[in-house]
Order: C-alpha cells, then sequence, then structure tokens
C-alpha cells in the first residue's frame, strides 16, 4: 500500500488533498502543524510527504532538512507545495534536496501526475 | 685695511719732510725745487692708484676714475717742466704762472671725473638741485668776493697775471661746488673713498685759493710755502682713496640721512659767518658781494617756496591715500556689519576684542557686553583652548583655518548649533596676534537633516512592511484559493453523489467567503488611509449592535461561550452602523482567532464620561508588550511561531482604529501572554457629539 502524508496547517487544504489522493488510491494521513508532520513523517509509515512550507512550530524547509537526515539510506519523497513564490524560500528547498515543488493553488492533475512519478521511482 | 694705512704711512713721511724744508727754508730755489718735486710725486702716487682703479672699475665708475688720474698726470707734467725750468734758470718762476696755470688744467679734468662717480637717488627734484647748485656758488663768490679777491687782482704785477688768477679761483669755486654736490649724492658703500677724494681736492682749491690770495697781497713768507704746496697734500689724500677696501653698498631700503641736505646750507652757514667777520673789521662791502648775497638771498627764498610747495603736494597727496583708506575701511566695516555671518576677532587668551552686530543677535548678547568678555559662555572652553592650540606658534605663511560644526550657548542659555571656523592672524615675526572667528547659526539646517534622515527611515520601514504584507497576502490568497480550485476540480471530474457534491461546494462557498473578507479588507482600509470613507452617522443603540455582533460570532464557533453584560438603558451614541458592526466583528473574530483552545469570551458596555465603552475580553494567546505599539498599525499582525494558523490581512486591527478615531472614540489594549487581551474601545454619545459640533 502506498502511503501519503499531507502537512497543512490550512484545515481546507488539507482535506482537500486527502480526499483527492483517496479517490485515487492512496492511503493519506494528515498533519495541521510542523511538530506533529515530523512525527508522522519520520515514523517510517509514508513513502511521500506533502509539505506546506509556512506551516507553524516548524516550517517546510526545517522539516525538510529533519526528513532528509533520518532517512539516509532510503530517502523519503517530499513535495513542497507553498503559495509563497519568493526565491529564497526556493533557493532553501533545493538546497534542502526537495524532489518537486508545487505552488498554490495546486493543480490537482499536475499533483497527480508528480506522486505517480515519484512513487514509481 | 691694513695696505691703506701702510700707503698713508708711505705718504706722510715725504709729506712731512717736504713741509719741514719749506717751512724752515723759505725763498731758496732748493726749496722750491724739493717742493715741485713733493708735488709731482703725490701727484704721480694719485695717477697710479686711481689709474689702477679705473682699470678694474666698469662703466661710470672707470670714467671717474681714470678722469681723477688723467688729472694727477697733468699735475706731475706741470710739477715737472716747474722744477725743471727752476733748476735751469735758478730762479722761482712767477708764482700765479707756476702754481696755477698746471692745477687749473689739472683740476677740469678732476671736476669732470667727479661727475662721472655713480651717484645716490636722493629726494630730490631737478629744479631743487639746481637751486642747491646756485646757493654753494653763489655762497662761494661771496665769500671770495668779501676776502676782496677782485681788488687783490686788480692790483696785481700785470693784466695777464690778474686774469690767470681770476680763472684759477673760478675753476677753484666750480670744484668746491661739485665737490659738494657729490657728497651730497653719494653713496654710503662709496662714501669714505668718496670723502678722502673730495678731501684732498677741496684742500688744493682751498689752499690755491689762499696762495693766489697771498700772492696778490704780497705776502710771501713760511705760511706761504706751505699754502704753495697744497696740491701735495690735496693729491696724497686722493690717491689713498682707491686704497680703501670697497664696501658691498647696504642694499635697495637705504635710509633717507637728513644731512645731504643739509650740505647747501653749510656754504650759507659760512657765509653768514663771513658777513659777521666783515662787520666786526668795519670792512665795506663789494658790489660782487652784495650781488651774491642778493642772488643767495633770492635763491633761499625760491628754495623755501619749492619747499613749501613740495610739503603741500605732500600733504596732499597724504590726504587723498588717506581719504581713500577710510572709504576702504567703511566699505570693509560695512561688509563686516551686513554680513550673513557672525564675525568676530579673539585674542589668544579667547577674549572677544570686535565682533559684528549679527554675532550679537545670534547670541542673544548686546555687542557692548559681547566685546571685552572671553568666549567661554558662549563656546565650551576646553574645545576652544584645543583648538587655538592646534595652529602652529610660528605659521610656515600657508593659510591654515580650523572649521567645525559644535553646540553653543546663546546669554539665555539656549543651546544651538553653530558652523565656526578660526584663522589665526599673525604678525610679521610668524606668531599669532589674534584669530578671525566666523560664525554661522546651522540648527536649522541640522533639525531639517535630522527630520529627512527620520522621514527616511520611516519611509524605508514603511516600505519593508508593504513588500511583506504583498508577500503575506499572496500566501493568503493563494492559500484560500486551494480550497475552491480544488474541490471545483473535484467536481468537475470525479463521478460523486449529490451530498458529497453539496458538501464540497460548501467548502467552495466558505473559501470564496474568506477571500471575499480579504479583499474588502484591503480596499477599506485602502479608501480609509485615503480619507475617501464617509461615515453615515445616526443615532445608535449600541447595545443592539453588540448582541447582533455576538449572535453572528457564535455560529462560527463551537468552542468559545459568550458572557455578555450590557449596562441598560445606554444613551444613543452617533455612530455609522455598518463601520460599528466591523469594528464589533473584527473584535470578536481576533478574540476567537487567537484563543485556539477556546473558552469564555466577554463582551461589556458601559458609559464611560460623555461616551459609551465597550470591550471585548479573551483568555486566549495574549500580546506581547513589544508588540502592543504595533499592534495598531499597517500591515501589522502578530504571528507566534507556536501558535495555530491564524488567517487575515493584518489589516484588521488598523482598519478598526480607524474607524472608532474616525467616529471620535479611542481604542486601548491590556493583555498578558498566556492569559488573554482585553480590548476596549469607546464612541461618542448622541448629546456629546452634538455638544462638540455645535461648539466647533
Amino acid at each position: 500500500m502506498k502511503r501519503i502524508l499531507v502537512a497543512d496547517d490550512d484545515p481546507a487544504s488539507a482535506e482537500l488533498l486527502a480526499y483527492f489522493l483517496e479517490s485515487k488510491g492512496f492511503e493519506v494521513g494528515t498533519a495541521l502543524d510542523g511538530n506533529r508532520a515530523l512525527e508522522m513523517g519520520t515514523s517510517g509509515n509514508f513513502q511521500l510527504v506533502i509539505l506546506d512550507v509556512h506551516m507553524p512550530m516548524y516550517d517546510g524547509v526545517e522539516i525538510l532538512q529533519f526528513l532528509r537526515k533520518r532517512h539516509m539510506l532510503h530517502p523519503i519523497k517530499v513535495i513542497a507545495l507553498t503559495g509563497d513564490l519568493s526565491q529564497e524560500v526556493h533557493d532553501a528547498l533545493a538546497d534542502g534536496g526537495i524532489d518537486s515543488f508545487l505552488t498554490k493553488p495546486v493543480d490537482l492533475g499536475l499533483l497527480h501526475d508528480e506522486v505517480s512519478r515519484l512513487m514509481v521511482a | 685695511m691694513r695696505r691703506f694705512w701702510i700707503a698713508a704711512a708711505g705718504v706722510a713721511i715725504p709729506t712731512a719732510f717736504v713741509t719741514t724744508v719749506s717751512a724752515l727754508n723759505s725763498e731758496s730755489t732748493r726749496v722750491d725745487v724739493t717742493r715741485d718735486a713733493g708735488q709731482a710725486i703725490s701727484a704721480l702716487a694719485a695717477f697710479a692708484t686711481c689709474g689702477w682703479l679705473a682699470w678694474r672699475s666698469t662703466g661710470r665708475g672707470r670714467w671717474a676714475w681714470g678722469l681723477i688720474a688723467l688729472s694727477g698726470l697733468v699735475a706731475v707734467v706741470v710739477e715737472l717742466a716747474e722744477a725743471t725750468y727752476t733748476l735751469s734758470t735758478k730762479t722761482v718762476p712767477s708764482l700765479l704762472v707756476a702754481s696755477d696755470y698746471g692745477i687749473a688744467g689739472a683740476l677740469p679734468l678732476a671736476i669732470a671725473g667727479l661727475l662721472f662717480l655713480p651717484r645716490a637717488r636722493r629726494f630730490a627734484t631737478g629744479r631743487r638741485t639746481a637751486l642747491d647748485v646756485a646757493m654753494i656758488a653763489l655762497s662761494l663768490i661771496y665769500i671770495g668776493s668779501a676776502l676782496s679777491l677782485p681788488e687783490l687782482f686788480a692790483r696785481s704785477a700785470s693784466p695777464a697775471d690778474a686774469w690767470i688768477g681770476l680763472g684759477s679761483l673760478a675753476v677753484d669755486f666750480v670744484l668746491l661746488t661739485v665737490v659738494s654736490w657729490t657728497l651730497r649724492h653719494s653713496q654710503d658703500g662709496l662714501r669714505p673713498r668718496l670723502l678722502l677724494v673730495l678731501g684732498g681736492l677741496s684742500v688744493i682749491a682751498v689752499a690755491d685759493c689762499a696762495a693766489v690770495v697771498i700772492a696778490a697781497t704780497g705776502q710771501l713768507g713760511g705760511v706761504h710755502e706751505i699754502l704753495g704746496s697744497g696740491s701735495m697734500y690735496g693729491f696724497a689724500l686722493v690717491a689713498l682713496a682707491p686704497l680703501w677696501p670697497q664696501r658691498e653698498p647696504a642694499g635697495a631700503d637705504e635710509d633717507m640721512p637728513l644731512w645731504p641736505d643739509l650740505i647747501p646750507y653749510i656754504g650759507v652757514g659760512a657765509v653768514a659767518l663771513t658777513a659777521i667777520v666783515i662787520s666786526i673789521r668795519h670792512q665795506p662791502m663789494t658790489g660782487y658781494a652784495a650781488a651774491a648775497a642778493g642772488g643767495l638771498g633770492a635763491i633761499l627764498l625760491g628754495s623755501h617756496l619749492i619747499s613749501r610747495s613740495e610739503a603741500r603736494d605732500l600733504l596732499l597727496q597724504s590726504k587723498r591715500v588717506q581719504a581713500r583708506l577710510q572709504e576702504r575701511e567703511a566699505m570693509l566695516n560695512s561688509v563686516v556689519d551686513h554680513a550673513p555671518q557672525g564675525v568676530a576677532s579673539i585674542s589668544v587668551e579667547r577674549r572677544i576684542t570686535t565682533a559684528n552686530p549679527r554675532l550679537a543677535s545670534m547670541l542673544y548678547a548686546p555687542l557692548q557686553v559681547l566685546i571685552g568678555s572671553v568666549t567661554d559662555p558662549f563656546l565650551p572652553e576646553d574645545y576652544v583652548s584645543r583648538v587655538f592650540r592646534s595652529f602652529a606658534a610660528n605659521g610656515d605663511g600657508t593659510a591654515e583655518t580650523y572649521e567645525s560644526d559644535c553646540q553653543a550657548r546663546r546669554a539665555d542659555g539656549s543651546q544651538f548649533w553653530v558652523h565656526w571656523s578660526a584663522t589665526p592672524i599673525r604678525r610679521t615675526d610668524g606668531s599669532i596676534d589674534y584669530f578671525m572667528a566666523t560664525f554661522e547659526d546651522v540648527t536649522a539646517k541640522r533639525e531639517s537633516e535630522e527630520l529627512s534622515a527620520a522621514n527616511l527611515a520611516q519611509l524605508e520601514k514603511l516600505n519593508r512592511l508593504k513588500s511583506e504584507f504583498v508577500s503575506m497576502v499572496s500566501h493568503e490568497f493563494r492559500t484560500a484559493l486551494v480550497g475552491i480550485q480544488g474541490f471545483s476540480e473535484l467536481i468537475r471530474d470525479q463521478e460523486m453523489e449529490k451530498s458529497e457534491m453539496k458538501t464540497l461546494a460548501g467548502e467552495i462557498f466558505d473559501d470564496s467567503q474568506r477571500l471575499s473578507r480579504m479583499i474588502t479588507d484591503m480596499l477599506d482600509f485602502d479608501r480609509l488611509e485615503a480619507g475617501k470613507l464617509k461615515l453615515d452617522l445616526r443615532q445608535l443603540d449600541i447595545n443592539d449592535l453588540v448582541r447582533e455582533a455576538v449572535e453572528h460570532a457564535s455560529v462560527s464557533t463551537r468552542q468559545h461561550t459568550f458572557e455578555v453584560e450590557l449596562q441598560p438603558g445606554l444613551p444613543q451614541v452617533l455612530g455609522d452602523q455598518d463601520r460599528l458592526t466591523q469594528v464589533l466583528t473584527n473584535l470578536l473574530s481576533n478574540a476567537i482567532k487567537y484563543s485556539p483552545r477556546g473558552g469564555e469570551i466577554r463582551i461589556c458596555t458601559r458609559l464611560n464620561g460623555g461616551c459609551a465603552e465597550v470591550c471585548v475580553i479573551d483568555h486566549g494567546n495574549g500580546i506581547p508588550p513589544e508588540f502592543i505599539s504595533r499592534l495598531f498599525g499597517r500591515y501589522e499582525r502578530y504571528e507566534d511561531k507556536h501558535a495555530g494558523k491564524i488567517i487575515g490581512t493584518g489589516l484588521g486591527l488598523a482598519i478598526t482604529r480607524q474607524i472608532v478615531e474616525m467616529h471620535g472614540g479611542r481604542i486601548t489594549v491590556d493583555s498578558v501572554v498566556g492569559k488573554g487581551s482585553e480590548f476596549r474601545f469607546t464612541v461618542p454619545l448622541a448629546t456629546t457629539a452634538a455638544a462638540i459640533t455645535r461648539s466647533a
């Protein structure tokens, strides 16, 4: 079973993504803040994380760095999702080793394509 | 110098021998020949030394000394001829022929030589020089006439003798005149040599005159013998002159000694003395003497007139110069007096010696008080003395000025900023006489600079906040759009039941409302900022508004309970119903948003002075004290990293404050982090507002 973690502090966004991915046959867990996202992301139960960059407690970049440290051998896939298109955030994510980068509001078809691509690889 | 004294001794010995021989044995041809030989030797010596000096000199000097040497040569030839004649005929030649014929030929050459000597510049015009020469000549003529020379010649042995004697006397007079004139125009460096030459020539001329007189009166004898050899002494002195060591002229700025101007008057003095002698001896005055005395008187008168006119010219000139100086000084003074800067001269001991009115008005001190007082009450003492000391005690002549801004004190104690400069004014030896200082009040300039710097900082901060705001707003808008775009995409692409579709449509509706609120906030704020928002003022019951707002708020949350405490019978307020509702809604939604764990939210109203006061109290996160001051500012939103998600533009409280203040009320906040916040705002009662409007 393919398991995906949706980490987004906006409940509406999280709900939407969960609904969509479940309808595509994935098993989805949601985390509404950075702390929870970190906890669930490091549990080893998920193959992919969809990460909102702006979150309380820990932001997306911090979570990404942490995940990369914990999963050296079996790297977890991470798709970043943000409404902030600034260059600094983009650079920070690229340095952290992001797998894919999508902007809000997200095109669900594009998201599905990216998820499928990363899950096969 | 030693060379001179050796030569002087060498000349003195034969001269003394000849003199002794002449005095002891008169009326002998041997003595006569000895005397001639002595004269020839000293004339030869003069020829040799002057010739040597002429050979070494250039220009006018060569001509002068050459002619003097030539005059010595002529004298040698004459004396030798006389001695030969005496020896061959064994008779002494006729005195007038013998002694004066040749000397008269030698003297014009000497006179020409003197005229070629380099002359010093003296303060004398051409007419004055002519008068001086005439004065000397006439004095000599008077003295000669007084001594009855013409009459003596009238009694001479032959007419030829008489003419020769007279001619000889005339040459002597011319010589003495030229000698005086030369002395008057002598240069300092040349004077010792000149005095020797002039002295020698004078001796020749005077002795010659005396000899002529004695010969004419027939009183021959010892004294006559000595006088007869006058040219020997004279040429001896002339011969020594070139041996006197040469001194270089002192330089261009010779002072102006008075004595050369007095020389012509020595002649006048001699005339006076002669006149006294004549009157004592009851001697009659000859026609020549009377004519000479009359001429002298006329010349003295002319000289006096010239002096007066010259003095008057000088006086007028100095008056003109003084007037020009005064005019210039007046102009400088008026420039200083009306200068836009304070100007003062300050002594080395920091005492103000002069100051202009501008400085006085700058320091609030009257000019009379300012002048004479030290600078210490106005400028810091150690600072000024440090500046003054920084100038070298002896300047190297380059311009040096200190310039800076400092704080100065006025007479009334108030402080102001002054831009001042100090320049040392030095004496000729380089030491500092006093300081010239200028002062400019730069307080206004500095203040405006500080103000514009503050404005710039404010603008920069606003700019930063605005760009943060744009970034934040775009994030919020995009987040709201996630739901709208995502759910509508699902409805379009997926098969689903109608109930499920309705749920998703509800989500879309909520998100659109959120977007709409944010857009409304931004537009409201923009209108408030631009002052375009007009209040629709009516009499309202604030309690009704509060009740409605709480009712709406309570629908949106199930976690919070609302405690409403309204003061009954609160008078009506004057306000815009929609805007006051917006204020209440904002405060309530903030209370809900910032107390994510739920809890009680208390709302109360009460009468406070002429206003109705509304309070909204939550038990939420609270606001840190450092943020409270910025709470009602533009684009400011308190974001706690460890708190839950807060959605909004950050404009809510800025809009709230603007609306409250437009109503004439105030909004305040008390908050404790972790315990909650209490917002209070007031709205004027209708009666109060009316009173204010009337009084205004």
